[in-house]
Order: C-alpha cells, then structure tokens, then sequence
C-alpha cells in the first residue's frame, strides 16, 4: 500500500478542485496513509520556464510520496516519475481532491501506462 | 558589416531578401549565414550543398556515479531542473540542460563531468562569385537553438559583409540571431499578421540598441497600417517589393527571382546604400 499519496490540485485544501496538469498545477494535496492526514505542498512548476515536470517529480521525492493523482503527465515527467518507482493514476470525473482519493482507494481509478501530454 | 534580416512573422520573405541581396552586391568576400536552424532553407532556394561540415556539440553532465552519493546538490542548483534524483541514480535530461556547467563546478564530491552532445552541423558552400553560404542545421529533436546559432554566426567573423538569414519569431533564436548585429532589416507584409509580429520585432531590436528598417514584401500600393507604425516608432521605411505571382512562381521553381522581377535589383542596392549612409 502507498505511504503518500500526492493529487494535483488547483488549491491547498482536500475540498480543492483537481488540476489536470502534473508539473504545472498549483499544489500538491498529499494524503499521508499513516498519520492519516493530509497536507499541502506548493508547487514551483507553475512559475518555470523549463522542467515543470521534473522539478516537481523530484519535489514529490524530497516528501516520500509514492503515488500521484494526476490526468496529463509530459513524457520527461513520466521518465522521471517511472525511474523513481512511483504509480500515476488518472484523476478520471474526480472533481475534488477528496473525491479523487476515494475514487482511487475504491479502486476506480486506472493507471497511466504512458505519457499524454 | 553585419546586417540582420529578420522579420516577426514567418514567410514575410527573409530568405527572398537576404539571398537576392547577396547576389546583387556579388562580393567574394560576403558571407550569408542561415540562422533558421530548425528549417534552413537559404541552400535550397540557391540550390546549394555543402561542401564541407562541421559538426556542433554543447556540455551536459555525465554523473559518475561511484563518486555521487545522491546528495541532491545538483538537482537544488540546477535552474531548468535538468537533473533529478532518485533512491538509487540520478536522471540527466540533456534536453532540458542550459550548459551552464553550475552542477559540475557545485558538486561537492566532483562527481560530474561535462561531456559533448551533439545538436548540430554547420555546413559552408562557396558560392559562384558571390561569397559563401554558412548554414547551421539543428538535429532532430534537438530542442535548443541558441548555441548552434552562436557557433554558426562564430565563423567567418573578420568578412566585411555579413548577411543574417534569421528565423522568424521574437523568441531566444531570433535574438541570438540579430544580437551583435550593425543593421536589422525587417521584411514585413501588409497584413494583420505581419503587422503585428512586426512591432514585436520592432521592440526587440530596441530593446538590443540595433538600428533598423523596414522592407514591405508582396507590396500591393499602399502602405496602409504599416507607415503609421513607421511614423510612430521612427524605424523608417526602405524598400517596397511589389506582388508579384511571377516572382513567386520564379522563387518556388528554384529560378533567379533577379531575373522573374529585374527591379527587384535596383530596389535591393537602394535598401543597402541606406543601410549603409545610417551607419557610416
């Protein structure tokens, strides 16, 4: 079972609607399945001028998270995410943040085998 | 002398421009160099190969990782976030790199090296009695421009007269292009388009401190918008190369354009004897 839990999220909170973008989205809401909590990560990637992508694999590294919600991933960042180990799931009708995570541990969810971006 | 011409938006006619010029002033000692790397096109309309090539690299960093102990130095530094790293390596994406070399001088086991990559050639072809061709030809996929157009415009440097075929746009390419440059010459049309990544253009060469001028192509009568643009920003007006189907038929065959419009030539001198009272 995933530890963390990262969801691409136009805002800081679990009741945020989702972001479509990986590298570019706002923040990361990560759940963390141990302290049962969540807590927010702000993203850099929106303000880059090159590597949103990668900058915000090796963010999501710096914070042990092992899975990511997200629906668009480039291929650099799916390079990344898949050298590092770690599971993408599309965000699917998930609205918000909260909603994406129990649709993911309902599992509805379905995993990204390639880049579409 | 080194005279730029550039344009804003793409097929407004810099190559037309810049290969007709170097054929009419016809110095052995000219160069035109083709900055439009992604899509050099200068040797085809002058039906030219090369004759000989060099090929470009730039540095990227190759970690060696017996020395690395996957600190995350190089990945904090790094300003394009080329490097990431993980549990057990480290990612190099050398597309993503700027050469700056930060990683390698930073890392505090010296356990990155700068290595050659290959991004390009650039190609020379002595052309008949009218100087040489310098082409940069970017690799497929090859995402940067900036330092193969540096390399390019680095050779032939001591030639008195030096033709810039720029690629169009405002972007990073187009300012290597024209930067160091005596003279801009902007080919522009009488359309919307042209009109508007015209004054972009404008701002740029501003903003570089590089006197300029514009040649209005496929000229049908009337200035239109672009004298008032001329009048406001004070870049005057040069040349007028009228529409002509003929010429773009002559172009398209690979025929000399001199020859499908002859006053194509007097047109041409006028442009250079005004480039060259601004600057003397």
């Amino acid at each position: 079972m995933p530890k963390k839990i990262a969801i691409c999220s136009t805002d800081s909170s679990p009741s945020s609607p989702v972001d479509g973008r990986f590298g570019r989205c706002s923040y990361f809401v990560i759940w963390d399945a141990e302290a049962k909590q969540y807590e927010a990560l702000s993203n850099t990637g929106p303000d880059a001028a090159h590597g949103a992508g990668t900058g915000a694999v090796q963010a999501l590294l710096r914070n042990n998270v092992d899975l990511v919600i997200s629906q668009r991933v480039g291929p650099k960042a799916f390079e990344a995410l898949q050298a590092a180990g770690l599971k993408i799931f599309a965000i699917g009708d998930a609205k918000t943040v909260e909603e994406a995570l129990q649709s993911y541990e309902a599992g509805k969810l379905q995993e990204l085998s390639s880049p579409n971006n | 002398m080194q005279i730029a011409v550039a344009s804003g938006k793409g097929g407004t006619g810099k190559t037309l421009v810049s290969t007709c010029l170097l054929r009419v002033l016809g110095d052995r000692n000219s160069v035109l160099i083709d900055t439009d790397v992604e899509e050099p096109n200068a040797g085809v309309v002058l039906m030219q190969l090369a004759q000989k090539t060099t090929k470009v690299s730039r540095l990227v960093p190759e970690i060696d990782l017996k020395s690395c102990n996957l600190c995350g130095e190089c990945a904090e530094i790094c300003n394009f976030n080329a490097l990431v790293v993980l549990g057990d390596k480290v990612l190099v994406f050398n597309e993503l790199c700027h050469s700056c070399g930060a990683c390698s001088y930073l890392c505090p086991l010296r356990a990155i090296k700068e290595v050659e990559h290959p991004i390009g050639v650039i190609e020379e072809a002595q052309l008949p009695s009218y100087g040489t061709l310098l082409t940069g030809r970017l690799n497929v996929g090859e995402a940067q421009s900036p330092p193969l157009i540096k390399a390019t415009k680095s050779q032939k440097a001591t030639s008195t007269l030096r033709i810039i075929d720029c690629p169009p746009g405002t972007t990073c390419a187009m300012i290597e292009s024209i930067s160091d440059s005596d003279y801009c010459l902007l080919v522009t049309e009488p359309t919307p388009f042209g009109l508007h990544d015209l004054e972009l253009s404008l701002e740029a060469i501003e903003m570089l401190d590089i006197p300029g001028g514009l040649v209005i192509n496929r000229w049908q009568g009337e200035d239109g918008e672009l004298a008032a643009l001329s009048d406001k920003t004070g870049f005057p007006i040069l040349g007028r190369i009228p529409f002509s189907p003929e010429l773009a038929e002559a172009y398209m065959q690979g025929k000399d354009p001199l020859e499908a419009m002859p006053s194509l030539r007097g047109i041409l001198t006028d442009i250079f004897s005004q480039i060259k009272g601004v600057l003397s």
